[in-house]
């Protein structure tokens, strides 16, 4: 028994210390990255700031300083590689006074960095796995052309290394300016040992924000991290169920022992605190061991939920499970009140029985007082169900917990009529061993109803994540084959995290590429992000003629009807419009003809919304403009993404090799196709639940015990008359088929659980839930293959546990348990 | 006549710890078709061990049981079991009712386990329920009749297969000594070409039966 309540807390207890550690994990990296900076310096956008601010900063006293700057260069080859490049500041004190001498970079080092001509330091891992060594020669392009990095040496392992990745290399400011020709600019100043307000009144104009502050992509990933809360929930309530359901069987089976000692004169009272007092210990020793037993367990789920976060952006490093104290005491305190409230509901119900009728021998009380908790249960699960509608975080977990209960109260009873249902069926199919299998399950049917809705709920997170990323998925690849009208695509940052990236490829490339043969049309995007009501949002710049004609020869003008409008075109393209995406219109509550004042960095701009156009390109939103009014406002002609059509698409592999080669000479650019992105675009969404399918085996083999512990138990509790039956000519092999199908009967309402309670979980809480936080209100896709799987995953699952109680129940042994008391 | 059963030299001992208990001592006897047989003697005397073996619940430890002519110590446990369908039919002190099932269900259990149609499993349950009375009783629980109807129940489910051996362990045991008697009279009305016998205390189950075996220390007087 404290096996099962250790099994049940540690399913809770790892559930959410691993996600509490992934939280901590991302606020941690996030500060070991910016060192002892306090503040954070940028432009709007990718515009950055001028070098002349650094002086400005540095004139305040006590002011440390510390300027970056950011660019990638590709090393050519078969296996291109893009190679991200720091400029720091090597002339100052400031890296060593903000970012501490942690042994990273040795003093010798450094001083090569500094003096050695276009030299870098590179990660250990990338000089491991390119065979490089102090003094060797990296041929790499860059966006001025060809040129030749020197090794100064390399950069020991370090959590915040980790995060930076492994194609990561350092430079000396002056010679990174003058390599990428990017005089008089920086990406950001770290800032330390000045107050807010004395920086922004140096730093007007420009963005400063505390280095706390989550970037997009960690405030991305701490999302997706913080919404499988919810699934803690429901592991945590599965959890509660097999504690419940294995303390009240053990409290029941000692019915008679309470009515005797009630019959020689214990009072009730006493009986009670004695019960309460045993579980009790049993809770705590339980629950303690589920406790440690769920750490443990944490860091096999941190290790799938790291995945996921880092899949997009390197988030996190050295994530370990957050064990506070907080945590313990709750990992106990649900443990120990789940462990007393299922002893404390039976005994009640025994203390308060007649110890006579107890007593009497061979009396079964078939007192099912179900009929009345299935109506209390009907109006709690309605009301957790309409609470996934009102979205807030709070309340979907409020709803999560409102359903489970309801379903608690009223599966009890539904398995009485189910299984009265059901007994002619499974008579017909299986003979007499199908009805025993029906009547046995009604003889217990709280236990039926709790081992249905454990396993049926860890099996509904499959559905419900499916349902999600099906909905997405279909969502995504319909607007990706419409809204992005080209074949192939020239960008400056990777393809998984193009969409986190400010790098950008200069506009030359735009005629560049059109004059390639084969190429038959060509439009620039360039894409930036604004500070907008506390949040990220994203703005991108379309070449609106060019954009729309690629729309027109790809046949999918319809989708731009709204940008193609001659009216609205007038007000886009003078500077006074701009389209907002659905999930822009539904997170701000704005509407279309609303005006809003976006922060650029030529200061705040006003625009009317013209229409509203669905996208999934930034779960915080995204505004669309016309890209020369984008270039005035960002100061900058440069793009993020040259978008091409060929002549012939079917030369879609020789193109993009083609255009690989043109942009590799000069440029350190990727070229990616429309089938990439779909590929990245579903990765994304299947990472994103990918974390749930840790939780999902765990609860998966928590229903599994549960199953097998209560076939035993209904067994060893039904021994008499499994006695009987062998005695009236009942063949081994019948008892082994009734058993079995009493686990298949729980396997299917476990499985039509899993898949009724997944679907709604998925369509209801989950799409509700994901609108209220990103805007995306996917559409309702039924997961007809998970599904399946689901169902098969329930049967499997139920047969399996019913190996041991097959054999247990052919080894009952006939003699004893007919004439046993 | 043919005897349906049969006692050889019929020996049973049992480990209980670790001194060995000798329920049975070199016990023969013959069972008659048509007779009703009353097993009398003290507790511990041997005679619930007797039974089981007739049962072919347990088989001897030396000597042989047959059973319509089937040694049962040669019989494997499935082989015993299809035995115990067809051939017996069984009676016990505390009634042995499936408390889920109603009086109609409990007692086409063997009809359903010998694989028989529903329909003609639960038509014969329901012309035993009328032969024992409770006909108007069929779709109560067992917990809805009262010591006497349950154990009519469990006479009907005995009979049901129309086994011609009926094995009653202390049928009155659990009885007031009106129900007692009512109950050794029902069983006497189906004595019709059946075997039966009858385990008891009950000083009047000797007087309906056709002949007395008394037990005592495992050995027949």
């Amino acid at each position: 028994m404290i096996f099962a309540v250790a099994l049940g807390v540690a399913l809770f207890v790892s559930s959410y210390v691993s996600i509490g550690g992934i939280e901590e994990s991302i606020h941690r990296s996030s500060r070991a990255v910016a060192g002892n900076a306090k503040w954070m310096v940028t432009g709007s956008g990718a515009g950055g700031v001028p070098k002349s601010l650094l002086e400005r900063i540095r004139q305040i006293p006590g002011a440390v300083a510390a300027p970056f700057m950011k660019a990638s260069v590709m090393i050519p080859g078969k296996d291109a590689v893009k190679l991200e490049i720091w400029g720091v500041d090597t002339q100052t004190d400031s890296m060593l006074r903000l970012f501490g001498n942690q042994q990273e970079i040795g003093v010798d080092t450094m001083a090569r960095m500094a003096l050695m001509p276009q030299s870098v330091v590179i990660s250990e891992a990338f000089a491991a796995s390119r065979n490089l060594r102090q003094g060797s020669t990296i041929h790499v392009a860059t966006r001025s052309g060809p040129a030749d990095l020197s090794v100064a040496g390399a950069v020991h392992e370090s959590p915040a290394m980790k995060l930076l990745g492994e194609d990561v290399a350092f430079m000396d400011l002056h010679q990174a300016e003058a390599l990428f020709g990017q005089q008089g600019r920086l990406d950001t100043i770290q800032v330390a040992g000045v107050p807010a307000d004395e920086l922004k009144a140096v730093a007007k104009g420009y963005q400063v924000r505390d280095v706390d502050t989550l970037s997009p992509e960690a405030r991305d990933a701490l999302l997706r991290v913080q919404s499988l809360y919810g699934l803690s929930l429901v592991a945590m309530l599965i959890g509660c169920f097999v504690v419940f359901s294995s303390v009240q069987v053990t409290v029941l089976e000692r019915m008679k022992e309470l009515a005797t000692f009630r019959a020689i004169g214990a009072p009730r009272s006493q009986l009670l605190a004695a019960i309460l007092l045993e579980w009790l210990i049993v809770g705590l020793i339980g629950s303690v061991a589920g406790v440690l037993l769920g750490v443990a367990l944490s860091s096999v789920i941190l290790h799938a939920v790291i995945g996921a976060v880092n899949s997009m952006f390197p988030i996190v490093a050295n994530a370990q499970p957050a064990m506070s104290q907080s945590s313990f005491v709750i990992g106990v305190a649900v443990g120990l009140f789940t462990v007393l409230a299922a002893a404390a509901v039976p005994a009640l119900a025994a203390i308060r029985e007649s110890p006579l009728l107890a007593l009497r021998p061979h009396t079964y009380r078939l007192k099912h007082r179900q009929a009345a908790a299935f109506w209390i249960g009907v109006p709690v699960l309605a009301l957790g169900l309409g609470l996934s509608f009102s979205g807030t975080y709070v309340r979907t977990l409020i709803a999560i917990v409102l359903s489970f209960l309801g379903l608690a109260l009223l599966m009890p009873q539904a398995v009485l009529t189910a299984a009265a249902l059901a007994r002619t069926i499974t008579s017909r199919l299986f003979g007499f061993s199908g009805f025993l299998a029906t009547d046995n399950l009604r003889k217990a049917p709280q236990r039926t109803a709790f081992n249905v809705i454990a396993l049926g709920g860890a099996l509904a997170i499959m559905v419900a994540t499916a349902a999600v990323v099906d909905g997405l998925t279909t969502a995504t690849h319909k607007w990706i084959r419409a809204s992005l009208p080209f074949d192939i695509s020239v960008t400056a940052s990777g393809l998984s995290n193009s969409v986190y990236s400010e790098e950008t490829i200069p506009r030359s490339l735009l005629s560049k590429a059109a004059q390639l043969p084969g190429v038959s049309w060509v439009y620039g995007v360039r894409k930036s992000f604004a500070p907008f009501r506390g949040d990220e949002i994203m703005v991108v710049g379309i070449q609106t003629r060019d954009y729309l004609e690629a729309h027109r020869r790809k046949g999918s003008l319809w989708w731009a009807h709204l940008i193609a409008d001659p009216d609205n075109q007038r007000e886009f393209l003078a500077g006074r419009g701009i389209f907002a995406s659905e999930n822009f219109i539904a997170l701000t509550g704005l509407h279309v003809g609303d005006a809003i004042d976006l922060p650029t960095p030529s200061g705040t701009k006003r625009f009317r919304i013209l229409g509203e156009i669905e996208d999934y390109s930034w779960p915080r939103g995204l505004l669309v403009t016309d890209l020369d009014v984008m270039c005035r406002l960002w100061k900058s002609s440069k793009l993020t993404y040259v978008d091409i059509q060929l002549s012939d698409p079917s030369q879609l592999a020789a193109m993009q090799s083609k255009v690989t080669k043109m942009t590799s000479d000069d440029y350190a650019a990727e070229v990616i196709n429309r089938s990439q992105i779909l590929g990245i675009a579903d990765d994304v969404v299947r990472q994103s639940t990918s974390a749930a399918d840790a939780q999902v085996w765990l609860a998966s083999i928590i229903g599994f015990l549960g199953i097998a512990n209560s076939l035993i138990i209904g067994v060893l509790q039904r021994q008499r008359e499994i006695g009987l039956l062998r005695a009236v000519g009942m063949s081994a092999g019948q008892l082994r088929r009734t058993v079995a199908i009493e686990a298949l009967l729980i396997g299917i309402g476990a499985g039509l659980i899993g898949i009724v309670g997944g679907l709604l979980g998925g369509w209801l809480p989950l799409r509700h839930f994901t609108f209220v936080v990103t805007g995306y209100l996917y559409p309702i896709v039924v997961p007809w293959a998970e599904m399946a799987k689901v169902f098969v995953c329930a049967i499997v699952i139920a047969v399996l546990a019913a190996i041991v109680p097959i054999r247990r129940v052919a080894q009952v042994p006939v003699l004893t348990s007919i004439t046993v008391e | 006549m043919a005897a349906i059963l049969e006692f050889e030299n019929v020996s049973r001992s049992y480990q209980e710890g670790s001194s060995q208990i000798q329920a049975l001592k070199d016990v023969s006897l013959s069972f008659q078709a048509g007779e009703l047989v009353a097993v009398v003697g003290p507790s511990g005397s041997g005679k619930s061990t007797l039974l089981h073996l007739a049962g072919a619940l347990d088989i001897p430890s030396s000597g042989k049981v047959r059973i319509n002519g089937q040694n049962t110590d040669a019989m494997g446990e499935d082989a015993r079991a299809k035995l115990r369908l067809k051939t017996i039919g069984f009676v016990f002190q505390f009634f042995n009712l499936i408390p889920t099932l109603s009086a109609l269900e409990n007692v086409a259990v063997p009809a359903l386990i010998e694989g028989q149609s529903s329909t003609t499993a639960y038509k014969k349950a329901a012309e035993l329920l009328d032969l024992v009375g409770l006909a108007l009783r069929s779709s109560h629980l067992p917990e809805q009749l009262s010591g006497g109807e349950q154990q009519r129940v469990a006479l009907a489910r005995a009979l049901v297969l129309g086994a011609p051996l009926l094995l009653a362990d202390e049928p009155t045991g659990n009885l007031d000594s009106e129900t007692g008697m009512q109950i050794l009279r029902l069983i006497g009305e189906f004595r019709q070409g059946r075997t039966i016998v009858i385990v008891t205390h009950d000083a009047k189950a000797e007087a309906v039966a056709d002949r007395v075996i008394r037990i005592k220390d495992g050995q027949v007087h």
